[in-house]
């Protein structure tokens, strides 16, 4: 099973992907009830961030799903994304050519946030990337959340983004130069923003 | 009424099926669950036997009201040597009974051999079905007994307390899985290290655990993942008053598919019951004493949905 943080939205709602309207209603009902700041099921192993975390999550989830139209987009960016890694696990054993990264995503600072946006695009779960580049998950994690300050030194940073973009086909370099201006910048900020 | 019998030996099975009912606390009704299922599954045509496996306070023969000539102290400490003389038969036909020891302080706390001798010989008995009724807490015997059977059954009442204790006994049962498989030293050494959760590695769930000893040896992650797989706890509430206690086994279904990574079972719960105690009081068994009591009832349902390895559906209780 994966990390609730990898899970696609029906995952996170625990129903099938044909369920239906009722399904789907009762299924949300539970998973308030289930994680909500009042529940005694959960808060003995999620802490308050993480809760919060999968709430939000489960509210996202919600909203698409019981939306036709958003659910049917949703349903078919899900099928994509599920023929893309068939496809790029083909590939890759064959040493297929690079896929060209979004230009606009290239152009100076790039977040972590632009980085996870665009890896879902190339439906990889995060899970995949730490298992084949040996990062620790929750590095990989706080890349991508612009969490900076449990992020480990710099010279090791580089090395995990540089890895991260590669094993997606991106252009490495210019995917750490982005990141790093944006790190780079936080650390500037840092003394005063707390 | 009491009689050593030696009825089941030499009898072949074809199946063998070995439960354990374990959760942490003392009071969840592990006993109750134990001896309840053992007669619910006679009635079913299955020949069963009861093992009180809380060597320290065993009661399981109370809650059947049988007097035991023997007990499992005398075994452990190898006055009998064959498992098969320390079986006690109930007045219920098809049902035997292991009493757990009593008199002995040191019994609670057997040494490792005598823990595999006595795990082997149980398993070796021909019954249909046999129950391993555990102790309160999360010592290495009640892990040992709970990870010997084929299905873990988790006892669990609608308080805090108690679900804490059922998450922590899931945890060290499961953590005590990994370090049983890693051969590795150093995996064994950051098992360790995990169990306690302010450990300075950040590994805070077992998917942590996971990757961090993938990242070390990556064949020892790979069988930590299947094991986590194979790990299919099942989850039974007790002392249910209100329809939001009847979705806790749901809601609980779902922290730990999120947190450990495993998928637990909602096998059933178990109505709040004035007969419950009114049988206890007798020392009866409650399905022979009220049998059409609603708490007689949910045990049926849920004993049927044990066998069938089947869950609780939301829809059943939502529509109600």
């Amino acid at each position: 099973m994966k990390r609730f943080s990898d899970q696609n939205y029906y995952e996170i709602l625990e129903i099938p992907y044909g369920a239906t309207w009722g399904e789907i209603q009762k299924a949300y009902e539970l998973a308030k009830k289930t994680y909500g700041s009042d529940s005694i099921a959960s808060y003995s192993l999620f802490d308050q961030g993480d809760r919060a975390l999968i709430f939000k999550k489960i509210e996202e989830a919600y909203q698409t799903l019981i939306d036709q139209e958003k659910r049917r987009k949703y349903d078919e960016a899900l099928a994509e994304v599920v023929e893309e890694v068939a496809q790029r696990l083909a590939s890759s054993a064959q040493e297929a050519p690079a896929a060209p990264p979004p230009a606009e995503a290239l152009s100076g600072e790039i977040t972590g946030k632009t980085l996870k946006g665009m890896r879902e695009r190339q439906g990889v779960s995060l899970q995949e990337i730490a298992d084949r580049t040996r990062i620790n998950l929750t590095y990989l994690l706080s890349i991508e959340e612009d969490n900076f300050r449990t992020l480990p030194a710099e010279v090791y940073l580089r090395s995990y983004i540089h890895q991260y973009a590669k094993m997606l086909q991106w252009d490495s370099n210019k995917i750490l130069e982005g990141y790093l201006k944006t790190y780079q910048r936080w650390q500037k900020e840092k003394p005063s923003s707390t | 009424m009491t009689e050593n019998i030696g009825l089941f030996s030499g009898l072949q099975t074809p199946k063998k099926e070995i439960w354990a009912v374990g959760g942490g606390k003392g009071g969840t009704g592990k006993s109750f669950l134990s001896a309840n299922l053992g007669i619910a599954l006679t009635r079913m045509g299955k020949r069963v036997l009861l093992v009180d496996a809380d060597l320290g306070c065993a009661n399981l023969h109370t809650c059947l009201g049988v007097t035991p000539a023997a007990t499992l102290s005398d075994f452990i400490q190898g006055k009998i040597r064959n498992i098969e003389s320390v079986l006690t038969q109930t007045e219920t036909p098809n049902l035997a009974l292991i009493s757990g020891a009593q008199d002995y302080l040191e019994i609670a706390n057997p040494k490792h051999s005598q823990k595999m001798r006595l795990i082997r010989q149980i398993h070796e008995l021909s019954f249909d079905y046999i129950i391993l009724d555990l102790g309160a807490g999360t010592s290495f015997t009640n892990l040992d007994f709970f990870l010997s059977a084929d299905t873990g059954i988790l006892s669990v009442i609608p308080e805090p307390t108690s679900i804490e204790n059922v998450y922590r006994f899931i945890k060290s049962a499961f953590y005590r899985r990994f370090k049983k498989i890693a051969r590795d030293p150093d995996v064994k050494e950051m098992i360790t290290l995990a169990m306690d959760e302010k450990n300075q590695r950040g590994i805070r769930t077992p998917h942590d655990l996971i990757d961090q000893v993938a990242s070390m040896n990556e064949k020892a992650g790979q069988k930590l993942k299947e094991a986590v797989y194979t790990f299919a706890p099942k989850i039974v509430v007790n002392q249910v008053r209100s329809k939001d206690d009847m979705t806790l086994g749901f809601s609980m279904r779902s922290s730990c598919g999120k947190y450990f990574g495993i998928k637990v079972d909602y096998a059933g719960y178990i109505e709040y019951d004035d007969h419950v105690w009114q049988a206890t009081k007798k020392k009866r068994p409650l399905l022979l004493e009220f049998p059409y009591s609603s708490a007689a009832r949910c045990l049926e349902r849920t004993v049927s949905n044990l066998i069938k390895n089947e869950e609780l559906k939301l829809n059943s209780i939502v529509n109600q």
